[in-house]
């Protein structure tokens, strides 16, 4: 049913999710460390841009990253990974910075005062207690970076086996009036969603782990 | 030996303004109204609260100082707030071990010894969840103690603890600070606690230090006298009779008194004990009376008077050898006693009011 040019683009979709999520993970944790512990006067300032792509179409980040990466990653996996992390981050931060303020400064504290380093209390003690909001964050940027169009289409195009994602392939096939090939791939993606945004909410309803207070 | 603290911390009403000396030793206790300030000077000394500019010296270890600050786990500070705080992820076990095992060699307060004082043995398995407030209180104080501190910082621990408990507790951290030399600095609301164990006492009001000093003389100078109305007096254990089992004679300014035996203490002859006497459990007469119940009478020689909180009571300062008492008595019976400094008066003390705080001193 899946023609090889459909199988090459839901492995290039795949492999993009993938390594978004893994680049966010890591860059959005200190960036939302910082957002829910911070006093700074520049936290609404930072909140805000890390907010922006929520509510920027697609095709102003896509031009100005494509104008930014023009000499060097435009139209390469590299460039749509970028594009990707850019617009996903609001997606990464929130999660996280709504589970460490949950968790507040006291457990930090606490293992401290027993002699625990940094790196000893951020994995005893912040991965524990925030893995809630670990699971969202990764799964959201996941899902998220599924169902991209506008960014990609700007700054990867559509090359197959490179920059050619699902959203991009079912657009050129119904360019190409191939409406059959569009619809298995539509409804596969309708599918995923549903199932992954279940158990996103399915999470998200379970009352999270309370410091000192009752799991 | 001492602590040295020196910040400034604008808070939303006033600043904590705190440049201060205090002995790196026995329990030194932080008293004041709430919102005075305590907690946040609490968690500037353990450098949970960077302040720019503040200097924490402790011993010969330098916390901080405008060019080095020394972070919070490598400080060994024991921290033991209010809210006990225990790992919700973790049985009260691995609570414990988390301290223990990140300790360094070798561990004073022992594994075995640190539960068995706590009475934490029925519930080592157990989540922090499935324990009672009091319980996991006590499961943090222990936590703080495995972990080999070399300075307790307490902010009301015992809050959610029952009288009895509390009591129990409060001995405790008397044995700690002797025995194993472990210095505290300890705020709580339970002013008798506070000024009968600690050896030290510092009063903060809005951010200000406004008194601070040997608990025993604090307690004699403004403003504590007048708002705690206690003295703390050190008396000395004297050998019993034959057969007098269930009392106990004690030597206070080389006159006797004698209270009951309290039960849950083994004392040597010649200890120091500390007794707390409020105000309100000593009577004045001018001459010794034969037939009162109240047996302990003491000698003794006015030398102040101050308002009590009623407006028709006043404090009576009296001075007994080198040790000072205050009497709670009516503004009346000054004038009909023809009391003024200097008078010589006989204080009765109310002996059943005294046994049950009687401690062990240094």
């Amino acid at each position: 049913m899946l023609q090889a040019s459909d199988w090459q683009a839901i492995s290039v979709t795949l492999q993009l999710a993938g390594v978004t999520t893994l680049v966010l993970l890591l860059l959005a944790t200190p960036i939302a460390w910082w957002l829910a512990f911070s006093h700074s006067r520049w936290r609404p300032v930072v909140q805000a841009l890390v907010a922006m792509p929520l509510v920027l179409p697609p095709t102003v980040l896509g031009f100005y990253l494509l104008l930014l990466l023009s000499q060097s990653f435009a139209f390469t996996f590299t460039g749509i990974v970028i594009g990707s992390v850019v617009y996903s981050l609001p997606f990464a931060v929130q999660p996280l910075s709504e589970s460490f303020r949950a968790m507040g400064p006291r457990p930090l504290a606490i293992a401290a005062s027993l002699g625990a380093g940094r790196w000893d209390q951020f994995k005893t003690v912040v991965f524990p207690l925030c893995r809630g909001g670990f699971v969202v964050a990764a799964t959201l940027v996941f899902a998220h970076t599924l169902g991209e169009f506008g960014v990609i289409l700007m700054i990867g195009g559509s090359i197959p086996g490179e920059t050619q994602v699902l959203s991009v392939l079912i657009y050129d096939h119904t360019e190409a009036l191939n409406y059959e090939a569009a619809h298995t791939l539509s409804l596969g993606m309708i599918f995923v969603a549903l199932l992954v945004l279940s158990v996103v909410y399915g999470r998200w309803s379970r009352s999270p782990l309370q410091f000192g207070g009752r799991s | 030996m001492s602590l040295t603290v020196k910040c400034q911390l604008p808070l939303r009403h006033f600043v904590l303004a705190v440049d201060v000396r205090l002995p790196a030793q026995g329990i030194t206790a932080i008293v004041g109204p709430s919102g005075s300030g305590k907690t946040s000077l609490l968690e500037v000394i353990a450098g949970i609260r960077q302040l720019p500019g503040a200097t924490i010296q402790f011993q010969d270890q330098c916390w901080q100082a405008p060019a080095t600050f020394s972070p919070l786990h490598q400080r060994r500070i024991g921290l033991v707030f209010q809210q006990p705080s225990l790992f919700p992820h973790l049985t009260v076990e691995e609570n414990l071990r988390y301290g223990w095992q990140r300790a360094s060699q070798p561990k004073t307060l022992g594994w075995d010894e640190v539960i068995a004082d706590c009475g934490l043995t029925p519930m080592l398995g157990q989540y922090p969840a499935q324990l009672s407030g009091g319980q996991q209180q006590r499961v943090a104080f222990a936590r703080a103690l495995l972990a080999q501190p070399q300075l307790l910082i307490l902010d009301e621990p015992f809050s959610a603890l029952d009288d009895d408990a509390r009591e129990y507790f409060v001995s405790y951290l008397q044995q700690l600070a002797q025995r194993h030399q472990l210095p505290m600095i300890w705020v709580s609301h339970q002013l008798g606690d506070v000024a009968q164990v600690s050896d030290y006492l510092v009063q903060l009001h809005d951010g200000h230090v406004v008194a601070h000093g040997p608990t025993v003389s604090a307690l004699q100078s403004e403003p504590l006298r007048s708002k705690l109305a206690l003295s703390v007096v050190v008396a000395e254990a004297q050998p019993e009779p034959a057969g007098q089992l269930d009392t106990l004679r004690l030597t206070l300014a080389e006159q006797s008194i004698t209270l009951p035996r309290p039960q849950s203490h083994e004392l040597e002859t010649s200890t120091p004990v500390r007794l707390r006497i409020f105000a309100r459990d000593v009577s004045l007469t001018r001459e010794f009376v034969s037939d009162s119940s109240i047996q302990n009478q003491l000698a003794a020689e006015v030398v102040d008077s101050f308002p009590a909180r009623h407006p028709a009571e006043c404090i009576v300062q009296l001075r007994l050898g080198d040790q000072y008492l205050l009497a709670l008595i009516t503004k009346a019976s000054w004038q009909r006693l023809g009391l003024q400094t200097g008078s010589r008066v006989i204080a009765h003390l109310k002996a059943a009011a005294l046994h049950e705080t009687l401690r062990e001193t240094l």
